[in-house]
């Protein structure tokens, strides 16, 4: 490994800072952010106390490294601040130990400025006096520049620290504003974030975020573009590559720090012992201690769920887990959510169960070393080696190994159990990663990692389910290239080639492709050995086909079909019913019809929107008034009906009942189909056809309802209020006016006529400063011709038209059924 | 105007937003009498006390100190004198009582305890009466309006230190010993300032005997959080100096602000924690702090005042969280309507009830407004608190 590539894995402090820029990744806004927060903070009396979470390996003294790299390289700050940048492992057990070590650490990088000689004056002094004396002097030899103090681990500086010295330190910080603190920890720690201590909500806290398949994958392209490794450069942008980084994803997280690592792997063509050896001395020295502890800290039935999930390589639901701890899921789940909250572990929700695995897969290696005494090499390195290189390429490199070396042990092991299992670890951790997902909903990382699992598997199922995923995104052709491959396999299984065969036949119907559709459907019907359901799902998708088609026969062929065949599941048999019901309807045999949505309405576990669709339309298919006002009846009332539905049940009904001149009834339906609540699915029904014959018939029912003024102005303003919730007044305005002819045609007297206009002037005049600006005009226009119609129907003189304009003439003529005006 | 977000950090007193009232408010209370402050952590106080020391009134010496970081009255004693000799020393007046008792201080770094010339250390109460007399006289040689203020935070922590390092006794005593130096120096005022409810730290003083009442005749302060136009003030700062995009930065506002309840370490807070990859409507700011303040790894730390009833409200424990409960979904109730809701639930004693609330509303959890209904002092409060229990 040459100096110029060298990137060290652990002591990122170390590395070279530029070097470090080029492979940042995620972290770009949060380092800009930060940079310049502490910059404000030296240059203002503003001061900005950061701490960056994350676990082991996630980045943290990169990203403080960065920080202090780009303070030190603007000219401005120079004069203004001293960086005091404490040594990882170095702690102190009271606020004068603190202190002292940020002298020494300023001292050493600017000894003209914060001379040696005062820690060594203090030296004899009693505590209390040294440390009044370095407040002052610190603060004197700083001579009003900002200190940029850098504390790594501050959760462990905090744990040694007593109360009362970090209440000395906060006391410093607030009597002195001469610090700008940077610091790091493994995890929130109680210091920071209890509200009983001294630091709460002390310092402005970021937690570094593991990296996404993307991301992870953009940091080894980076890494490779560094390195000048153009062949795996090449290789991570093809599908292959892209497939095997969401292997690596699925092994090991978003850790970093293991894609450095992993990266060397992958860039160095031979021995690697400078690599693995500091790897396991670390894993072995830092890590082990490290976790132990925290285990320590555990109850043995947490310990003993902890060492359960570093034995299982892919995330654990708590069934299985509850199994191989010989206890019930009940007292497991009460210790899962406490590991969860101590951040442990990390759950994730997959269709109805919870898989449980390890927040920190550091870990699962910490305690793999603990566990096996023989330098058995660790099993995250060889499992990366698996995952990544096929068997041939592990030969490869196990012969270019030196024998002696530690590393080839590595490769040993991962070819020995790649020769024992084939490559079944990689489809392991693509379908974990898939296992349960909503393929209805996916996201963009599920649908790459599906695909990925298509490829590396050429799975019928990984094909039909990438299929699927597409689909619901609106990526329809993709759909069917997905699906087409299945249907071109020689060894797909029938169920999964009846699932392609089906959906790309429904993807070529949507897309108006009907032949061809119904050749996928008729493919998929000759199967051998096709399943009930699939037959029954099938030959009504054939069904639906025939019948866009225009072909009835063959769509009541396919339904019956359906019907008649044994052990078809009821939900397809509900819907060929329906299905045959609608296609008898339409080809004029209403009795057959009736008895198809019949058998809809009374079969069992039929879902709400399909017996609420066979009443509306057996309804409709009524001779009977009555019969069909019930079948409306009980789709209004029909536990949660479709709101369209409702919808249409009571226009239907309303007219119904107006034909009976049940006026009261009438209205009251209108009334109750206009308050519904404007919505997508309503408006498609309540649609400008509709809401014009609702305003006809509610203005005929008004009027002819009664003859009383006062009866008609709750009438018209529970319709005015009902059209506007519509937008639809204007369809409101022109069924008034087109009602004048009916109105000079009624027996009442000229006054009531008057007052019928009257009563609309003053409702709408009421009701008109509640509507939006743009709407309140929308009846000025009708309620004109409606008081001048009244005026010409009065005096049956067409002169009394001439109060209007030409062109309101011409609608108010219409209306009234006159000839055209005549014009010389 | 953008500003920085630095929740938690040390906003400088020209950043300090939406106290100038309350500031000539205190000001005006101080040349009378001096103030206790008390309030919830993180509500403002000490930049209140910043800002005031940084920017103080004609005729007016200041100096702040947290005096948290004290551990015995011989040393907060030596601050106290340390302090006012560094402030007095550009008037180029010493303190003349000290000096007599000190002798020759010459070339000794002021540090530590204040030793007297046989190395024996001065006793606490004569460096405080001596060093307040001095600066009482100071003042009267500067002029007929001139007055001192030692703006003093933390000082619940200090009394707690007192009592662990000296005893309780010492505790009480200087406790004491304030009051009555302010009493007897018209030239200078205290205002001191403390999270930690005082009542809670007396209380455990009277324990040990301890009849005083250090703190009645000094006007009591409560900062609260922002007026809303402030806070909103605030918030668009913040949101404008992230780069934040917004839907509608109006209704963003309102919603950020109103949901933490116009408290400024909440809205510095929130407005760091929101997404900078997506446009901001008031339903995403919600759900972010929804998110934020449930989740189990949170530095929010609202589980701390339900933690807390068990230690104050020990015994009460039950009738506390039912009367949250009750305040918490039918705000604003007066008590009536809360003793009705109770007597529903429990056999709720109405002077206990009476009771109770005046220790909540000391407590923080609710406040009583001007039509004498209680609500919550904090909506963020209220509102984790109907998320945690379900309300």
């Amino acid at each position: 490994m040459s100096d110029s590539t060298f990137l060290p894995q652990f002591s990122p402090q170390w590395a070279d800072p530029e070097k470090l820029e080029a492979i940042l990744v995620q972290r770009e806004d949060l380092l800009r952010d930060s940079v310049a927060k502490v910059r404000e903070s030296i240059l203002t009396d503003s001061k900005h106390h950061l701490l960056f979470v994350g676990s082991r390996g996630s980045g943290k003294s990169h990203l403080v490294t960065l920080i202090q790299h780009r303070l030190r390289q603007d000219a401005k700050l120079a004069t203004k601040m001293r960086i005091a940048w404490l040594n990882e492992d170095e702690t102190a057990t009271n606020f004068l130990r603190l202190l002292i070590l940020i002298y020494r650490s300023l001292s050493e990088r600017y000894p003209d400025e914060f001379p040696e000689a005062t820690i060594q004056n203090l030296m004899g002094k009693d505590p209390t006096t040294a440390r009044d004396l370095l407040e002052q002097r610190l603060v004197a030899d700083l001579k009003g520049k900002t200190a940029v103090v850098i504390l790594e681990n501050l959760d462990s500086l905090f744990h040694h620290l007593p109360p009362g010295e970090q209440l000395a330190w906060r006391a410093f910080l607030q009597n002195h504003p001469v610090f700008a603190t940077v610091g790091t920890a493994q995890a929130l720690f109680k210091e920071v974030s209890n509200r009983d201590e001294p630091f709460f909500g002390f310092f402005d806290t970021s937690h570094l975020k593991p990296l996404t398949v993307d991301e992870a994958r953009t940091l080894l392209e980076k890494i490779a573009t560094l390195q000048k490794r153009h062949e795996v450069l090449a290789f991570l942008k093809t599908p292959t590559g892209r497939s095997r980084v969401i292997a690596i994803r699925a092994l090991a997280g978003g850790n970093p720090r293991l894609y450095v690592i992993f990266s060397e792997l992958l860039t160095q063509a031979k021995d690697l012992d400078d690599l693995v050896r500091p790897f396991e001395e670390m894993v072995d020295r830092q890590l082990t201690s490290y976790y132990q502890e925290r285990l320590r800290w555990l109850s043995p039935q947490q310990r003993e769920i902890i060492q359960l999930l570093c034995r299982n390589r892919h995330p654990v639901p708590v069934k299985n887990i509850a199994e191989g701890l010989f206890t019930t899921h009940n007292s497991i789940t009460g210790q899962l959510k406490q590991l969860r909250e101590m951040g442990y572990l990390i759950s994730r929700p997959r269709g109805r169960e919870v898989f449980y695995e390890l927040a920190e897969p550091m870990m699962r290696l910490a305690i793999q070393v603990k566990e096996t005494h023989d330098r058995r090499p660790l099993s995250l390195i060889v499992d990366f080696l698996r995952i990544w290189y096929e068997r041939e390429e592990l030969e490869n490199r196990l012969a270019e190994c030196n024998a002696e070396s530690r590393f080839t042990a590595y490769f040993g092991e991962a070819h020995r159990l790649t020769e024992l299992e084939g490559n079944s670890l990689r489809l392991n951790y693509l379908r974990s990663e898939v296992d349960g997902i909503d393929l209805e909903n996916c996201t963009d990382e599920q649908i790459d990692c599906l695909r990925s699992l298509a490829q590396e598997s050429d799975d019928a199922v990984a094909w039909n389910d990438l299929g699927i995923a597409l689909y619901c995104r609106g990526h329809s052709s993709e759909a069917v290239e997905m699906w087409s491959r299945v249907v071109g396999m020689r060894t797909a299984p029938v169920s999964e080639m009846v699932k392609a065969l089906c959906n790309r036949g429904v993807v070529h119907s949507d897309a108006g492709r009907r032949d061809e559709a119904i050749e996928d459907y008729r493919r998929a019907i000759e199967l051998p050995n096709v399943s009930p359901y699939y037959l029954a799902v099938v030959l009504n998708n054939r069904g639906v086909g025939h019948s866009q088609a225009g072909r009835a026969d063959e769509a009541i062929r396919d339904y019956t079909h359906v019907i008649e065949m044994s052990g078809a599941p009821v939900d397809q048999v509900s819907k060929a019913r329906f299905n045959r019901g609608v296609k008898y309807a339409e080809e004029g045999r209403p009795d057959e019809a009736i008895i198809d949505f019949s058998c809809v309405i009374e079969l069992p576990d039929v879902p709400v929107r399909l017996v609420a669709q066979a009443l509306y339309n057996r309804g409709v298919t009524r001779d009977q008034l009555d019969e069909e006002m019930a079948d409306y009846t009980r789709v209004i009332e029909l536990p949660d009906a479709p709101v369209e539905l409702v919808v249409m049940a009571l226009n239907n009904r309303g007219t119904l009942f107006q034909g009976e001149q049940n006026w009261a009834a009438a209205i009251n339906d209108f009334q109750r189909l206009l308050s519904m609540p404007s919505a997508p699915e309503i408006e498609d029904v309540l649609n400008r056809g509709r809401l014009a014959h609702v305003g006809k018939a509610s203005v005929t029912a008004v009027f002819a309802e009664s003859s009383d003024p006062s009866r008609w102005s709750g009438r018209i303003a529970s319709f005015l209020k009902g059209f506007a919730n519509h937008n639809a007044l204007k369809l409101l305005g022109e069924a008034l006016v087109k009602y004048l002819p009916q109105i000079g045609a009624s027996a009442l007297n000229h006054s009531a006529w008057d007052a019928w206009a009257n009563t609309w002037e003053r409702e709408w005049q009421a009701f008109r400063s509640e509507l939006p600006e743009e709407h309140r005009d929308d009846l000025t226009i009708p309620l004109r011709l409606l008081r001048v119609g009244i005026d010409y129907l009065k005096a049956e003189d067409e002169g009394e038209l001439l109060a209007l304009p030409l062109e309101e003439r011409r609608i108010l003529r219409e209306a009234l059924e006159l000839p055209p005006e005549k014009t010389s | 105007m953008a500003f920085s977000i630095n929740p938690g950090g040390q906003v400088s007193p020209e950043e300090t937003l939406g106290r100038d009232e309350l500031i000539t408010e205190l000001w005006g209370i101080l040349s009378a009498q001096s103030i206790y402050m008390n309030d919830l952590r993180r509500i403002g106080k000490t930049q209140i006390m910043k800002k005031m020391n940084a920017q103080p009134r004609a005729g007016w010496a200041s100096v702040y100190r947290d005096v948290s970081s004290c551990t015995t009255a011989a040393e907060f004693a030596t601050l106290a004198y340390r302090l006012s000799a560094e402030m007095l020393s550009g008037t180029q007046r010493n303190l003349r009582r000290m000096g007599n008792l000190l002798g020759k201080m010459a070339g000794a770094e002021i540090a530590g305890i204040l030793k007297l010339p046989d190395g024996s250390a001065v006793p606490w109460k004569e460096v405080l009466s001596r060093t307040f007399a001095d600066i009482d006289e100071a003042m009267v040689a500067r002029g007929d309006e001139a007055k001192m203020v030692f703006f003093w935070d933390e000082i619940p922590y200090l009394i707690g230190k007192i009592a662990k390092n000296d005893s309780p006794a010492v505790a009480m005593d200087v406790l004491d010993v304030l009051r009555a130096l302010g009493q007897d120096h018209d030239r200078v005022r205290l205002f001191l300032s403390g999270s930690i409810g005082l009542h809670h730290v007396l209380h455990s003083l009277r324990q040990n005997g301890y009849n005083g009442s250090p703190l009645n005749r000094m006007a009591k302060a409560q900062p609260g959080p922002l007026a809303a136009p402030e806070s909103e003030t605030l918030a668009r700062g913040l949101m404008e100096g992230s780069g934040r995009k917004f839907e509608d930065v109006d209704a963003c506002v309102t919603a950020l602000t109103s949901a933490v309840g116009h408290v400024p370490f909440y809205i510095h807070k929130l407005v760091s924690r929101l997404p900078k990859d997506q446009s901001l409507t008031p339903q995403l700011i919600e759900s972010t702090l929804d998110r934020e303040i449930r989740s189990d790894q949170n530095d929010w730390d609202l589980q701390h005042y339900r933690n807390r009833i068990d230690r104050y409200y020990e015994g009460s424990q039950k009738i506390v969280l039912a009367i949250l409960d009750t305040v918490a979904v039918g705000q604003p109730m007066n008590l009536a309507a809360i003793l009705k809701d109770l007597a529903s639930q429990m056999d709720a004693d109405q002077e206990r009830v009476r009771r109770l609330l005046k220790l909540l509303c000391l407590d923080h959890y609710l406040m009583r407004d001007e039509a004498n209904r209680y609500r919550f002092y904090l909506d963020i409060i209220r509102r984790w608190w109907r998320l945690e229990r379900d309300l």
